[in-house]
């Protein structure tokens, strides 16, 4: 598609469509959200209709003929729902949660560029069924309070502002008339200010220039405001603005037009008139009658928000520039480059200073080292900056979920969102978002009770599931949280028993922290039948491992029948990760610091042989050995420097624990993992290798992969088939 | 115009035997001559520290930092049936880009010069060595007495 574009603009439009669809998504959780305890934010509807008008417009430039048929349909129905057509159901809501799954569906077919001369069967079902929604409900009208609104202003008044006048009259809204004076120059911002003050105490219906009492550098608008609140109050509120406010007379109270009638305002010369939406002048009667249903008479507490009317559309606003993450990628390889150059200059630096002869010399230049490496130290901290995205985007993906999710398994639930806000690299964002989902959908099965159970033991009918993310010195930790009935450690150490991962002897000897982390391993369900959600073979045991992948962390907390928490903790970047350097032989190895639990020297008298293998006793404990040289086939160290004991380091992932006996330690490094290229591959064993300040290589244990090698009975360089050659 | 149009015509024909014409670089592998596609080649390097990666297949010496970046590097003496000698002041790293982000090293005991070969000049394998040979070779070519090999990395590059 669009190929005459060329490949960078369809890129372009690939991206800022799934940036208007995650805008959707966001904005319709928003509105489903808001409309559980109110009616739907005006503002909200239009901010929808909006979306997947710009969306319509721009899959019509790339001639993305299946975006734009939807764009299409759903455009028309949320037009109807804007201007009061439709009601908002949450049968409509559920349609349009399944048109967002279905854009992003669409739009990733479209990225391989995928079948798309083909009928889409789902494509075409859901636009038959907006279509079926389609009869508009009809606007009831009585004729028990009515408003005298001059006829030019009705005159002007597009057909969403005239549905949201009706819409006010028949909340028993009161409708006000200010008046303000502005200065051009300033009058955006003072407008914009004025929006905010008004905010709280009602809605911005219109408004016009009035086009009298101005001199050459201000304007007069007069501002259509409806609101529940007496003129007192607002004017109270409004008191900042120097404008007059006056209620608007009511047909039944008094007769006749209203005093001030506004001369006939030009819809040319009104510069604020100048709409994104075509803004027909309807033809009305030069007196409508509006007035409430007497039904919903009752005046609405909470103040609707208001119909934010002018969107700037030709400047952009977001100061922003796409980058492709592989770019920045390469800067942070550049950046490596520039780090060994330092490192070389560090040498050169101390050379010169062995020099006497040299010393006004070596000061300059150690002065310019200086400088180079701050430089360099505050660059890194800018790149990665730049990777930095908010979890924000990760949970609305999240929020959408769940609400799918409660709908399937029909349990209520409120889903909590804190530290959206907080950053971290864009691919741990990425590769997060699939161990959450599980995790929510878990706490949505398994956790969370259903209405009748919760309400039976005290508590809410709904449950709530908590999504925290905070930052915590390097990490940042993001926490699931629900208020269900718990984890039954009961059961999980049955399972793990029918499952033969146990004995009965062993599980007497866990603590209640090792029985709750017995859920993260393979093949562990306390639920005789998988769930409608979870229990599809994807366990919790992937959630660790995938977590494991990222340098993270999982921990979990449980209170029967008050609920379970499991935290995750992760480094804040992917790029650079702090490590423990080891020596094993004369190679030296990295080991990712967040699977080391601790260093120790263990005496010989403490190892015992089971079965081919090394066990330690550490306080008490069990700890499986495996020595890194005979697992890397590398050569003995020639002297071994700690006597009659045996330096280990214990790492850990995914429950499985094991200390791995190196040679020595040479102290913590943060490092940039490089991924093995070709051949290299294939190797098992090894994240990655990154550069040591010298010129050296040095490897990155995957240590995930090898306690898995080092607990399995036969190890995995035996059962791999060596590649010939 | 007929004077110009015949310009062009034996400029097409430079241009043809140009084309025909591939520059080879040859470098010593113990102590046989093989040589590679001259346009195949990033870079040559002096050879830095090379980190042994435990448990890699056999014609992989290991990887050492390049600017920033690790490279793999080859050896393929062992896999040649080849002698290997301790690298030499005359050691090289032959750099070849295989994929628009990924080079990979190979090493050489020593880089000797430049050949242009004509297609002609390089015998087929089957002809030249007999059906007992690796999908490596591409065929050799003689020159001055001498043997030499003309190879492709591809094979060696596979999983």
């Amino acid at each position: 598609m669009g190929n005459e574009l060329g490949d960078k603009a369809r890129e372009e439009f690939l991206s800022e469509a799934q940036e208007i669809i995650d805008r959707l998504s966001r904005d319709l959780l928003l509105l489903d959200a808001t409309t559980r305890v109110g009616p739907p934010d005006p503002d909200l509807i239009n901010g929808v209709f909006r979306g997947v008008h710009t969306l319509k417009g721009l899959c019509g430039l790339f001639n993305a003929m299946r975006l734009s048929a939807l764009s299409h349909e759903l455009e028309n129905t949320l037009d109807d729902l804007r201007l009061g057509r439709t009601q908002l159901s949450p049968d409509l809501l559920d349609q349009l949660f399944r048109a967002v799954e279905l854009y992003n569906r669409l739009l990733a077919s479209s990225k391989e560029g995928a079948g798309l001369d083909e009928v889409d069967e789902e494509l075409e079902s859901f636009i038959r069924e907006l279509r079926r929604r389609g009869a508009p409900a009809s606007v009831s009208a009585s004729q028990s309070i009515a408003y005298d609104l001059d006829a030019n202003m009705l005159a002007v008044l597009t057909e969403y502002e005239e549905h949201r006048l009706r819409t006010s009259i028949e909340q028993g809204m009161r409708l006000y008339r200010v008046r303000v004076a502005f200065q051009l120059v300033t009058i955006d911002d003072q407008l914009e200010s004025l929006k905010l003050q008004i905010k709280p105490y009602g809605e911005i219906l219109t408004y016009l220039p009035t086009g009298s009492g101005a001199d050459a550098d201000s304007i007069e608008l007069e501002i259509l405001l409806a609101s529940s609140e007496s003129v007192e109050v607002l004017s109270g509120a409004l008191s900042k603005l120097n404008g007059v406010i006056e209620e608007m007379p009511r047909m039944t109270a008094t007769t006749g037009p209203p005093s001030t009638g506004a001369p006939p305002p030009s819809l040319m010369s009104d510069p604020l008139s100048m709409h994104a939406s075509v803004a027909q002048p309807t033809a009305l009667p030069a007196r409508l009658t509006l007035a409430p249903h007497p039904g919903v008479a009752k005046s609405t507490k909470t103040a609707a928000p208001l119909a934010s009317k002018r969107e700037p559309t030709l400047r952009s606003v977001a100061q922003t520039v796409r980058v492709d993450i592989q770019r920045l990628d390469h800067l942070m390889n550049l950046l490596g480059e520039l780090a060994i150059v330092r490192g070389g200059l560090e040498r050169v630096v101390d050379q010169v200073r062995a020099e006497p002869a040299l010393r006004q010399l070596t000061r300059d230049l150690g002065r310019l080292h200086h400088g180079f490496d701050r430089h360099l130290a505050a660059m890194q901290t800018a790149i990665l900056e730049v990777r930095m995205v908010p979890l924000g985007q990760v949970f609305e993906k999240l929020a959408r979920v769940a609400r799918q999710a409660s709908r399937e398994v029909r349990k209520e639930v409120n889903l909590v969102i804190t530290g959206a806000e907080t950053e971290v690299d864009k691919l741990i964002g990425e590769e997060l978002s699939d161990p959450l989902m599980h995790m929510i959908r878990n706490a949505l099965d398994h956790g969370i009770e259903d209405g009748e159970s919760r309400e039976r033991v005290g508590k809410p009918k709904a449950g709530t599931i908590a999504l925290n993310a905070y930052q915590k010195g390097n990490q940042v930790v993001v926490e699931v949280e629900d208020d269900g009935a718990g984890i039954d450690d009961r059961r999980l150490v049955q399972a793990a028993i029918d499952n033969g991962a146990l004995s009965e002897s062993e599980s007497n000897e866990l603590s209640e922290r090792d029985r709750l982390e017995l859920i993260f391993l393979p093949g562990i369900s306390t639920r005789a039948e998988a769930g409608k959600l979870s229990g599809r073979g994807v366990g919790m045991d992937v959630v660790k491992t995938n977590i494991g992948r990222l340098g993270g962390v999982v921990d979990v907390h449980s209170d029967l029948g008050i609920g379970s928490k499991f935290t995750i903790t992760l480094p804040i970047t992917l790029a650079m990760i702090s490590a423990l350097m080891v020596r094993v032989s004369d190679q030296t190895f990295a080991v990712p610091l967040a699977s080391v639990q601790e260093a120790l020297l263990i005496d010989f008298s403490e190892i015992r042989d089971v079965e081919g293998r090394e066990i330690a006793t550490v306080r008490g404990k069990s700890l499986p050995l495996c020595r890194l040289n005979e697992l890397f086939e590398l050569q003995r160290a020639q002297h071994p420097a700690n006597g009659s004991r045996l330096l280990v380091v214990v790492a850990s992932a995914a429950s499985r624990r094991c200390g791995f006996v190196v040679d020595d330690i040479e102290g913590r490094q943060d490092i940039v993992i490089k991924s093995l290229t070709g051949p290299l591959r294939s190797t098992s064993g090894f994240a990655g290798a990154t550069e040591l300040g010298d010129q050296r290589v040095a490897l990155v244990l995957d240590v995930p992969m090898l306690l898995e090698e080092a607990m399995s009975s036969v190890s995995l360089s035996k059962r791999s088939a060596r590649p010939h050659g | 115009m007929a004077e110009k149009s015949r310009a062009y015509a034996s400029l097409a024909r430079v241009t043809s035997e140009e084309a025909a014409r591939s520059e080879f670089l040859a470098f010593r592998l113990d102590e046989e001559v093989y040589a590679v596609e001259i346009a195949r080649i990033g870079e040559i390097l002096r050879v830095p520290p090379v980190t042994d990666v435990p448990r890699s297949p056999d014609r992989i010496m290991g990887v050492a930092g390049v600017r920033g970046r690790v490279l793999t590097v080859l050896d393929l003496r062992r896999r040649l049936g080849l002698g290997q000698p301790e690298p030499t002041r005359h050691a090289r790293i032959l750099v070849l880009p295989w994929s628009e982000n990924e080079s990979v090293g190979l090493y050489v005991d020593a880089v000797l010069q430049v050949y242009r070969f004509a297609e002609a000049d390089i015998e087929l394998v089957a002809e030249g060595l007999g059906g007992d040979v690796g999908d490596h070779v591409i065929g050799v070519a003689r020159v001055e007495g001498t043997l030499v090999v003309v190879i492709r990395l591809e094979p060696f590059l596979e999983l």
